[in-house]
């Protein structure tokens, strides 16, 4: 009878389903045309003659940073906080002893992540700290870098970082630093037009026509915009977060080390 | 040659694909007793959610017409930003269900430890039993 019930709760879900998506079919399945936003959004990003321009290729990032900036900054803290909480919650661990030569999968593999881990962390880099202009982003980045230590610890042992003084204190300092990056560069420009006595918006990128204040941009062949710092301590904070995450459940899962 | 045949079908078999999804990923949640198969159940939902948020955002790719990555790839001059405007899929979705992801990692990095502090408490992730041993507790 339980199995027959859990069968039509299937089928019923997915005849529903069907059913809203063809009642909604003008809101939900593709059409020709752009909603409103989304042309503003298309038309504004990447001209640099638009007064509300981003100065960006990359429409996502614009969006993301700059004109919905304060849905990022909090999913960004959210992000800190479930990593602080987790890491506060559980026991904290340290190495039993300092692994040696052995410890570990075996000398082909660590040869392998030898080479792999560096250009890993090399890719991790090139895909955040462009991502203000292309595909990527500070968060894509943070978690590509965040591999790195993960294949290492997998390859070495669990406690290898931990003998290297790669500390849960020191990653859970970066992450700190990041997200404090992250609010000071929100901050900048409205502190900047308090000191001006000018008009400026917290998370404001470049200037607009009511408020003068703002990053400077692309300036020749360098460009300094928000979007950049953003990303780079976006990439700070995640890279940290999930390195941090992965050692705390790796030394909790093998019991590589003992409780303080 | 004329892609809507091809499109119209392609779009019956991912919608259907879709739906099917949704439905067995709640089943895991509602049904299965293992915690740590609720939790796989939980985040390939909001995987699918966000797949159909970005399918709305896209536009229909007919034989005229074939949608690109919101992504300027010329000179950002008024032409290339018409052109941009008329042919990029909606930024919008993506840039929201960026969001999302980096919400679920979060949800489910929560929801792990929880599992292992589930664990040490009742010694099982049988939601079963942990129900009955609060219960008797």
């Amino acid at each position: 009878m339980r199995k027959v019930f859990q069968i039509a709760f299937v089928i019923i879900t997915v005849l529903a389903l069907s059913l809203l998506v063809f009642a909604t079919s003008e809101y939900l399945l593709p059409s020709g045309s752009l909603r409103s936003l989304a042309a503003f959004y298309l038309s504004a990003a990447p001209d640099p003659l638009h007064p509300y321009t981003s100065a960006t290729p990359a429409v996502v990032g614009a969006i993301l940073w700059d004109y919905r900036g304060i849905d990022t900054f909090y999913e960004t803290v959210v992000l800190y906080l479930a990593l602080a909480a987790g890491v506060v919650s559980i026991s904290p661990l340290r190495p039993r002893e300092v692994p040696g030569r052995r410890a570990g999968l075996s000398p082909m593999v660590k040869a392998a992540i030898r080479v792999v881990a560096p250009v890993v962390v090399a890719a991790g880099l090139a895909m955040g700290l462009h991502g203000s202009e292309n595909p990527g982003g500070g968060f894509h980045g943070g978690a590509t870098i965040a591999i790195a230590p993960l294949a290492v610890v997998a390859a070495f042992s669990t406690t290898f970082l931990l003998g290297r003084k790669v500390s849960m204190q020191i990653l859970l300092f970066l992450m700190s630093l990041g997200l404090t990056g992250i609010g000071v560069t929100a901050l900048s420009t409205f502190v900047a037009g308090l000191l001006a006595g000018a008009n400026s918006y917290v998370l404001q990128n470049l200037p607009k026509p009511n408020a003068p204040m703002g990053f400077p941009g692309k300036t020749g062949w360098m460009g300094v915009d928000s979007l950049l710092l953003f990303d780079v301590f976006e990439l700070l904070t995640v890279a940290c977060g999930f390195t941090l995450a992965f050692m705390e459940l790796m030394l909790q899962s093998d019991k590589g080390g003992e409780t303080r | 040659m004329s892609y809507e045949p091809l499109n119209a079908y392609l779009l019956q078999v991912f919608l259907v694909s879709l739906f099917v999804n949704v439905a067995l990923t709640l089943y895991g949640v509602f049904f299965k007793p293992h915690y740590t198969k609720k939790v796989i159940s939980l985040t390939m939902l909001s995987d699918t959610l966000n797949v159909f948020a970005v399918f709305i955002g896209y536009r229909k790719w007919t034989s005229s017409a074939h949608p690109r990555p919101p992504i300027l790839t010329e000179e950002p001059s008024g032409e290339a930003v018409s052109r941009f405007v008329a042919t990029a899929v909606d930024p919008l979705p993506q840039a929201l269900v960026l969001t999302a992801i980096v919400i679920g990692l979060a949800v489910t990095l929560f929801l792990t430890l929880l599992g292992r502090e589930l664990y040490r408490h009742y010694g099982t992730l049988d939601m079963r039993e942990v129900g009955r041993s609060a219960k008797h507790a």
